[in-house]
């Protein structure tokens, strides 16, 4: 069941020719933690704000378990949404302390008891005996748990995350992912998140969303948009990927250089394949169905080795190799493609969603 | 062993810097020692058991009873002014935020004649109901304790507005998001969130005012409500009474020594600072029409009545009587005023940047707290503080005088009190804060790196004063010395008490018009009071631009 529904909402700030969020549409089912992931100016903690209510929309509709928040020029206030959310900085209240601080947002229609609730709640997230401390004198972690706390008290719809890992340290960032992953799935949240590192979507997130100058790219699991992403944006936001121009025929792709047989594509024409690093396998000999190469660079990174090649294609060909030789710039190798792992992208930013 | 230390200590504090320090800090506390040396050296007199026995509790309760209206209606003012232009949009709310710093610029006393003579039998309010035909509310009376609370309000409001102000700008826009996200309505985050958190700045702001209230002379004297100062006035000039005057000082002064410390505790007691801040433009309240219509208002009023109508009036009046106040006696008088402002001016720059340089060069506890010292006068009213240098230089003047007659047998006169002497150095005394404030602000901004720069490459801390940090800070030179120079205009109590025999400045003389009921006469100097003073509020407005009016709004 989806808790969190955004039909074609749209937000252009002022008199910007550009949209800041275009034409939206995401759902959120009941349970899942979503991460939404773009570079710095994707719109995307816009549309965070938008689910918020701190941002108002040009046109389209958002509901929360059913109920109709955003709509043509109805707008509901944000305190009237039952919207949990972990801002960037914490803001948790300075005056009040943790206790007081997760108490503020809780009322009759959700808890009998407010001090039980702080307490379950200060369990769950593993600071009972915080209750009466001030957050300046926790550290960034246990703030941000604080916060977390706080959100998740009054047990609202869905709860909201902006960049909730970008103000910890490397170390602490890897135990705090898990940590936050795991009291938001103890407590049955259903969560949407915003970050611009890929690593905190895909190490803590049930779905990703990926955003370009608005436009919501591609909705999947890690592994959909690793295994099958719908264009050369997604495709690099998760390390290298090998991008050709390719003539398809019955089978076969005709690239500049030599062919790649095998292929289950029903495609034909023109069209832009791409393969993983680690799909491209190298030979010292040739072999069927295999292309010449030149090697250009070989960085050896000890568990493995990256070697550019030139295959006579626009660009060169990365590969990650795991062979005990050791490459030197001006071998002649032969690379072959898996057939099954090579992917065909989409031409142009693809506006709907992979499904 | 012992000795060597101390040899060693000496050898680094003992030169020019450090001992002009002292001398500087010594000569400028000088009224306050000896306020509090004659208070608990007991003097009494008989003017002074009557006066214990009848007014004095007067006095306490007056002065006690308008310290808490004035601080009520300037907070009421303050905040909501301040809130409504920090978080709604209303029309010309860029406009407000500074044009309602603006009634700063009148001196209470100004304000209290200008509407004295608004509300006047002559004046347009009563002229007004007279023609109209509504005899009865005709007569309004606002000669009293309410009056006078009220048009001090009027005036002194910006000091609560702008730290408010400054205050809930600088917030986290997130923590209020954070409170409304939480389901709190906009009240409530007010409440709840926004302003506890502001108490200590807002608490700060209204200390000012306290200080304004309890330095005030002339609106209290013309309104007719005896107060600590008035009394001050009363034991000196018509009771001829050095001790009751006295008396009448240190108790004051006692008072206003425990306000600071209690309002420094109530700082210290804040268990939390303001918080992260992040730079996003906070998301302002789009009120609906009637809301929006209230909210102006509510700003407007203020800023109606605190600055428009006064201003307006003066102008009235002064297009009225300018032919027969601007003579050449009057142009004369203002070459004077602004001479010794600027002459005090000067003086209180130069003695800020050599006690604020000796503290740089030595980075010593004990010469921080000297430097404080120093900068105690701006709280201590005008009127003690004119006792407090009187009563030493009286003594001084009686000995030269004892001198000179045994030694030429005749008389030279006061040469100290009673002049331009002793008016300069009051001046020094209570507003070198003033300029100490933004010159020990740029002097923390060049840091002390510079200075070793200078060293290193040979040059003594003379040549690194004129060469490398006077340079840096001439800017807040520049506005340190017309921030004293306006106050000095402004100043009055001070200037009644210590001024020589028909000096005037044109505080005096719009004070000395008002009172001999030539109001409308007095009505060009307090313009033109009024017009310098607005020169720091741009300043200070310049100075409070926040950094967040650039914030980005996507990501």
């Amino acid at each position: 069941m989806e808790v969190l529904s955004i039909k074609h909402l749209s937000k252009k700030f002022g008199k910007k020719l550009k949209y800041a969020v275009n034409n939206a549409d995401l759902t959120v089912e009941r349970g899942e933690l979503l991460a939404l992931v773009g570079e710095s100016g994707s719109g995307k903690t816009t549309l965070l704000r938008l689910v918020a209510g701190f941002e108002e929309a040009d046109k389209g509709i958002i509901s929360i378990n059913g109920i109709t928040v955003v709509k043509d020029n109805f707008s509901m206030k944000p305190e009237k949404r039952k919207i949990g959310m972990v801002f960037q900085d914490y803001a948790l209240f300075p005056h009040l302390t943790v206790a007081e601080n997760i108490e503020f947002g809780l009322n009759k229609d959700c808890c009998d008891d407010k001090k039980a609730r702080v307490k379950e709640i200060l369990e769950m997230v593993g600071l009972s005996g915080f209750e009466n401390k001030y957050p300046h004198i926790l550290s960034g972690g246990q703030q941000q748990r604080v916060a977390l706390a706080r959100a998740l008290a009054p047990k609202p719809g869905v709860i909201l995350l902006d960049e909730p890992f970008s103000n910890l340290d490397a170390v602490l960032k890897d135990q705090v992912r898990e940590e936050v992953r795991n009291i938001i799935k103890k407590a049955g949240a259903t969560a949407l998140f915003v970050t611009h590192d890929m690593r905190d979507a895909l190490s803590s997130a049930d779905r990703i969303a990926i955003l370009k100058d608005g436009k919501i790219q591609q909705v999947g699991t890690p592994r959909e948009l690793y295994d099958k992403p719908v264009n050369l944006y997604v495709a690099n936001f998760f390390g290298k990927i090998n991008a050709m121009n390719a003539i398809a025929n019955k089978g076969v792709y005709q690239l500049k250089s030599g062919e790649i047989k095998g292929v289950n594509s029903s495609e034909n024409g023109q069209l832009l394949i791409a393969i993983r690093p680690e799909n491209v396998e190298i030979l010292t000999h040739k072999e069927e169905n295999s292309l010449e190469a030149k090697v250009l660079l070989a960085q050896y990174f000890g568990d493995h080795q990256q070697v550019h090649a030139d295959i006579g294609t626009e660009s060169h060909i990365v590969i990650h190799a795991h062979e005990k030789i050791l490459f030197q710039k001006g071998d002649i190798i032969y690379l072959r493609f898996n057939p099954e792992k090579i992917h065909v992208l989409d031409t142009c930013w693809y506006p709907g969603l992979a499904k | 062993m012992q000795k060597e230390k101390l040899l060693k200590l000496f050898k680094k504090y003992a030169n020019g810097w450090s001992i002009a320090l002292i001398m500087l800090v010594l000569l400028i506390g000088l009224p306050i020692y000896t306020l509090l040396f004659k208070f608990f050296d007991g003097g009494s007199s008989e003017v002074w058991n009557h006066l214990l026995e009848t007014v004095l509790s007067d006095y306490i309760l007056n002065s006690i009873g308008l310290v808490i209206v004035v601080s009520i209606l300037t907070l009421l003012t303050g905040i909501s002014t301040a809130w409504i232009v920090s978080t709604c949009e209303i029309p010309f709310r860029k406009h407000f935020e500074w044009i309602l710093i603006l009634p700063l610029a009148i001196p209470t006393y100004i304000a209290a004649y200008t509407y004295a003579g608004i509300f006047d039998y002559a004046g347009p309010i009563q002229s007004f109901f007279r023609n109209i035909g509504w005899i009865e509310i005709a007569y309004i009376d606002i000669m009293n304790f309410w009056g006078v609370a009220v048009v001090m309000s009027l005036v002194l409001f910006p000091y609560v507005y702008v730290v408010a102000r400054s205050s809930f700008m600088n917030q986290s826009s997130t923590l209020l998001e954070a409170s409304r996200i939480l389901g709190s309505s906009s009240w409530r985050t007010f409440f709840k969130i926004a302003l506890p958190i502001s108490r200590p700045a807002i608490i700060g702001g209204v200390s000012l005012v306290v200080m304004e209230v309890l330095n005030d002379y002339g609106a209290v004297k013309y309104y007719g409500v005896s107060t600590f100062t008035t009394g001050i006035f009363r034991a000196w000039f018509s009771l001829g009474d050095p001790n009751a005057a006295i008396n009448l000082s240190g108790l004051l002064m006692l008072f206003i020594l425990l306000l600071l410390s209690l309002e420094r505790w109530q700082r210290g007691k804040t268990k939390f600072d303001e918080g992260a801040k992040i730079g996003r433009k906070l998301k302002r309240y789009q009120l609906k029409s009637w809301k929006k219509a209230l909210a102006w208002t509510v700003c407007f009023i203020p800023l109606f009545l605190g600055f428009i109508a006064p201003v307006f009036q003066l102008i009235i009046w002064s297009v009225q009587t300018i032919q027969s106040v601007f003579n050449t006696d009057f142009f004369l008088m203002m070459l004077h005023s602004f001479g010794l402002a600027l002459l005090a001016a000067a003086l209180c720059v130069l003695f800020s940047v050599i006690i604020l340089y000796a503290v740089k060069i030595h980075q010593n506890k004990t010469f921080n707290i000297l430097a404080k010292i120093a900068s105690l006068g701006y709280s201590i009213p005008g009127a003690v503080i004119a006792i407090g240098i009187m009563i030493p230089l009286l003594g001084l003047d009686k000995q030269l005088i004892q001198i000179w007659k045994n030694h030429f047998d005749s008389n030279i006169g006061l040469i100290f009190s009673s002049t331009l002497f002793a008016l300069t150095f009051a001046y020094i005394v209570r507003f070198l804060t003033v300029s100490l404030n933004p010159i020990e602000a740029a002097f923390k901004k060049t840091g002390t790196g510079i200075d070793e720069a200078a060293h290193s490459l040979g040059a003594g801390s003379m040549k690194t004063l004129w060469r490398i940090n006077i340079p840096l800070i001439r800017s807040a030179l520049f506005s340190g010395g017309i921030l004293v120079f306006v106050d000095i205009l402004k100043e009055l109590p001070l200037t009644l008490i210590l001024r020589p025999f028909n000096f005037h400045t044109l505080a005096t003389k719009a004070y000395e018009l008002a009172s001999d009921e030539m109001v409308a006469e007095s009505a060009t100097p307090s313009l033109i009071i009024i017009l310098i003073g607005i020169v720091p509020i741009i300043i200070l407005n310049r100075l409070m631009k926040s950094p967040q009016e650039n914030g980005s709004i996507i990501d």
